[in-house]
């Protein structure tokens, strides 16, 4: 008789505590939905922020306009100080399949080798301009460099034994100032240049611009979006340019600003598509463009962006440091 | 357009026209069915015990309308939603069978179809001389899963004292997955401007897709005319449902749809009320309520990210009466109106229900 009582009792307690032994990797619900703003006030020293990447164990590196940064999902550490990589802006980082960290800057490109440093002053015999680096998904590196008075510019690769220069249409003038590499899934890399962009496929390439389907020609960034439709942002103009099969739509930002160029993009794991501009940043749900979804970015120039491995969206800013959405 | 909405009216006025011949048919076994009955079909609200009789049948259909002008927020704060341009409109339509199979036993089945309507704030985006005009409305239409119960009651009596225990499960039954969205985008075009008018319509579901399990417990103290009964309903689910939502693209006023997989735990739900009934006559009760839900826990889950489900709670006043038309039927309604809450709607309920009751043996 005393069990019936005692169990009655028991079951509620039960019912009442099972909840709170499960759901051990469950991310609390007021945490998403928020933006994290780095600043020299909690961790990175600069306010500048010229290019973001991920490596292959989930580091976000970030190049600055004075130095390197490396956050582990804790804390921020400062590296390579000891190469050239320091006191000057860097305008693309990335790892290769081998895990080998390139930055890219005005003097070239330093490799983070095993721990050592390696500066790499030239290619093909001129001094280069790193601009834009892209892996590829066989692991290879994809450099894009800036034409000038002292160096010819142009698209080059690393395969992880050699250096490959790519001629045509890289050396006409325009082609030659590159300032986005990415791939589709068909395997072809498409370049963003300052004469428009350009498609390497295994038989040639083919260039969209002005002269064909773009309004502008320099596209400073390219993105191959989860619904296999690719999208070009130009300096130029506030419109951006999508491709739907061979046929090319433009949609507006929405933006306060006339002129206010795409600078950056990214998709993040809900297929939303975020816009890096040259005065603040839009938000694309697949069928509205909003350009208030972080009013302290408003009039901000926003110059690169990443969406992680787990799913948290990244904008670099030029004046006030390194916004994070971790979205719903 | 006409023949579509021809075709839209006909079901609902069968359901409609089958549910009145339904009641219509029970209200009249209910009066024709007058020899040979016992006064526990005619028992007061304040001596009935929390459990049927044995061998008595009741049969409760009933609807419920909810209108949402309210809500509440994080902070538990009061939003008007009809400032935000947002409302929600709720018609439940609930079935619910028990049986006494002994004094103390009593099994019960319930099911419901509920249409639910939640209409956004409309949103306009300008720029120039392009314009976008934006309106959402998200329905949930369906029937539940499918709730099977067991309550027990002290098997003694105790003067002026009640006590229930209750177990149960919602069978996913129903169907959970949303289905795809009937989004619409009309753009017109003229010499100085672009205006485009987007309605996104999502069509959700009103099942579960997991077992969900019930425990509950009552306790009742009566004396001759009043009678106060408390009680508690703790749910909660050990496997999750894998379902997917639908992510839309306009292309050219042309809209293309995606589902995305992912997986959903529902968290656990206590469920309370505190009812004071009042027996001013026989025939008729009046009675005023405290209910309230509590929901914790739950998850939602993609690409391996799980993000839990905010916390909500929602604590109502109600008042209500019972009338006991004919020895076989009653009927009640009942208002509640939402006082505190935090991330929840704040619907104003209003509940008609009948209670249908027979004796088998």
């Amino acid at each position: 008789m005393k069990w019936r009582f005692i169990f009655i009792p028991v079951l509620i307690l039960v019912c009442i505590l099972l909840p709170m032994c499960e759901e051990g990797d469950v991310i609390d619900p007021e945490k998403v939905d928020v933006w994290t703003n780095y600043t020299p006030q909690n961790g990175i020293i600069d306010n500048e922020i010229w290019s973001i990447t991920e490596d292959l164990y989930g580091n976000i590196w970030v190049g600055t306009g004075t130095g390197l940064y490396r956050f582990d999902g804790n804390k921020w550490d400062q590296v390579g100080q000891e190469a050239y990589v320091e006191g000057y802006p860097i305008y693309a980082v990335a790892m290769d399949g081998d895990g080998v960290l390139w930055v890219g800057s005005q003097y070239g490109l330093d490799v983070l080798v095993q721990g050592n440093w390696y500066w790499i002053d030239s290619l093909f015999g001129y001094p280069f301009i790193a601009r834009s680096l892209y892996r590829d998904k066989f692991g290879d590196m994809w450099i894009g460099t800036l034409g000038s008075e002292f160096t010819p510019g142009g698209l080059f690769a690393f395969d992880g034994q050699d250096f490959y220069k790519y001629t045509d249409p890289f050396e006409q003038p325009g082609f030659n100032n590159i300032y986005c590499i990415t791939s589709d899934q068909g395997s072809n890399i498409w370049v963003g240049t300052d004469a428009g962009a350009v498609k390497l496929t295994h038989s040639g390439y083919e260039v969209h611009n002005s002269t064909n389907d773009l309004v502008f020609d320099d596209v400073t960034a390219i993105l191959l979006d989860g619904w296999q439709d690719t999208w070009f942002g130009t300096f130029s103009g506030n419109q951006v340019g999508r491709l739907h099969g061979n046929q090319m739509e433009f949609l507006s930002l929405f933006h306060n600003y006339s002129i206010s160029g795409v600078i950056t993009m990214t998709e993040d794991l809900h297929h939303n598509i975020w816009f890096g501009t040259g005065a603040g940043l839009v938000k694309y749900n697949g069928t509205t463009m909003d350009a208030n979804v972080k009013a302290e970015l408003s009039d901000e120039l926003i110059y690169c962006s990443l969406t992680d491995q787990k799913g948290k969206v990244w904008f670099g800013t030029m004046d006030k440091g390194l916004f994070v959405y971790t979205p719903k | 357009m006409k023949l579509k909405s021809v075709k839209l009216i006909i079901p609902v006025m069968m359901k409609r026209t089958i549910l009145l011949f339904m009641l219509a048919g029970l209200t009249a076994l209910s009066w024709g069915q007058t020899g040979g009955i016992t006064d526990i079909l005619t028992e007061r609200v304040v001596d009935r015990p929390l459990t049927l009789h044995a061998g008595q049948l009741q049969i409760n259909p009933g609807y419920q309308l909810s209108i949402g002008s309210r809500k509440f927020d994080a902070d538990g704060d009061k939003i008007d939603l009809s400032k935000e341009g947002t409302a929600m409109v709720q018609h439940l339509y609930n079935l619910e069978i028990k049986y006494g199979i002994l004094e103390f036993v009593e099994v019960s089945a319930a099911l419901n179809y509920s249409s639910m309507g939640v209409r956004e704030q409309p949103v306009w985006y300008s720029h120039g001389w392009e314009t976008m005009f934006t309106t959402q409305l998200t329905e949930f239409k369906g029937i539940s899963d499918l709730f099977v119960g067991l309550a027990l009651r002290l098997p003694f009596e105790v003067n002026h004292f009640g006590w229930r225990v209750s177990a149960g499960a919602s069978i996913p039954v129903a169907n959970y997955k949303p289905e795809k969205p009937t989004h619409s985008s009309i753009t017109l075009v003229d010499s100085f401007s672009v205006f485009q008018q987007v309605r996104f319509h999502y069509n959700d579901k009103a099942g579960n897709g997991t077992m969900i399990y019930h425990f509950g417990t009552a306790a009742q103290f009566f004396t001759d005319n009043m009678a106060i009964t408390g009680w508690a309903d703790y749910s909660l689910c050990f496997s999750e449902a894998e379902t997917h939502y639908w992510e839309s693209r306009l292309y050219e006023d042309e809209f293309s749809y995606q589902s995305v997989p992912y997986k959903i735990k529902p968290g656990n739900t206590l469920s309370y009320a505190l009812t004071f009934d009042y027996q001013a006559i026989d025939w008729f009760d009046v009675f005023g309520k405290l209910s309230g839900m509590m929901y914790r826990g739950g998850w939602d889950e993609e690409e391996g990210v799980r993000i839990g489900h905010p916390e909500k709670n929602i604590m109502a006043v109600g008042f209500g009466y019972e009338i006991q038309v004919a020895r076989h039927l009653r009927l009640f309604q009942s208002m509640d109106i939402p006082i505190l809450g935090k991330n929840e709607l704040a619907p104003l309920v209003i509940y008609t229900g009948a209670s249908f009751n027979f004796l088998t043996r």
